[in-house]
């Protein structure tokens, strides 16, 4: 379009071009520090992580400071029933024959000889049916060793 | 960029950008360092960077006169006391008397004088500057040079008239 024909041709261009702009009063080095210092470019990735981090640990004993305390959980413990005491059962009497009750009854019910069965004594604290049958306990009723 | 190249283009383009920015306000050297940072922070280096420079400083230049204008009167004042060229004269032509030519000039004129004689910058890139056209940047060349010829009291070679 309209490149630089004035220079050349306008003596008034001419003249005035050739001055050159005085830049004394401008500090070069000064800028030449400045733009040192503006080109840095700023490293945000580790002062992000280190504020993500320390955001969170913040959050972390927020939140265990914050947090009420659950009820204790007691062991559920279940007692269970002990075995019944077995009551001392009263040892029958002795057989007319000497031997011992238990046998006799064995014996007489065996032989057919019922009217010879010592006679029966009612217990005067019976077994609870729930007791725990065992061999000592059968034993002690029909005392037999 | 390097600094070898940012070295570079300040001493291409400091002396006539000082003397752009001298156009409107008191505060040259700062408007001009500004800039250059400006341009040193881009992330994205401009295509061409000097007529990029001469919009920044004309942009911050008008703003500083916007912002601060008592005390742009001021320095406006020191400004005029301020040397504007190296040489003293040239071709009997004194520096003092074409600073004050000039100076009287519509800064219209004055700036499309200074960023076009002193800076290099096309008309193209004057009017991109300006926010006008290249006609527009050429018309008020032209008008400004008859106004100094006549200041100047040097007669135009091609109309002696």
């Amino acid at each position: 379009v309209h490149e630089q024909p004035e220079l050349t041709s306008d003596p008034v261009a001419e003249k005035l071009g050739r001055f050159t702009p005085d830049a004394s009063c401008f500090d070069r080095d000064a800028l030449l520090f400045q733009a040192g210092r503006a080109s840095v470019r700023p490293r945000r990735l580790w002062p992000a992580l280190a504020g993500t981090l320390a955001l969170a640990q913040a959050a972390t004993l927020l939140f265990f400071l914050t947090r009420r305390p659950e009820p204790a959980q007691h062991p559920l413990v279940v007692v269970a029933p002990g075995p019944a005491a077995v009551d001392e059962v009263r040892p029958l009497p002795p057989s007319p024959s000497g031997e011992p009750a238990g046998l006799a009854y064995r014996r007489a019910a065996m032989t057919g000889e019922l009217d010879d069965l010592p006679p029966v004594q009612a217990l005067d604290r019976p077994v609870v049916a729930d007791s725990v049958l065992s061999v000592r306990s059968v034993s002690a009723v029909l005392s037999v060793d | 960029m390097s600094p070898r190249q940012i070295a570079n283009l300040i001493d291409a383009h400091a002396p006539a950008l000082l003397l752009f920015a001298r156009q409107f306000c008191g505060c040259p050297e700062d408007v001009v360092q500004e800039a250059f940072l400006k341009l040193v922070a881009q992330r994205e280096w401009p295509r061409e960077a000097a007529p990029w420079l001469y919009r920044v400083v004309r942009n911050a230049a008008l703003d500083a006169i916007k912002s601060q204008r008592r005390r742009e009167r001021r320095e406006q004042a020191a400004a005029h006391a301020a040397r504007w060229f190296v040489e003293p004269e040239i071709d009997g032509l004194d520096a003092e008397a074409a600073s004050a030519a000039l100076a009287g000039l519509p800064l219209e004129q004055r700036e499309v004088i200074v960023a076009h004689l002193w800076g290099g910058l096309t008309f193209e890139q004057v009017g991109a500057t300006i926010g006008g056209s290249a006609s527009t940047a050429y018309r008020r060349y032209q008008a400004g040079l008859a106004a100094l010829r006549e200041k100047l009291g040097i007669p135009c070679t091609n109309n002696p008239s």
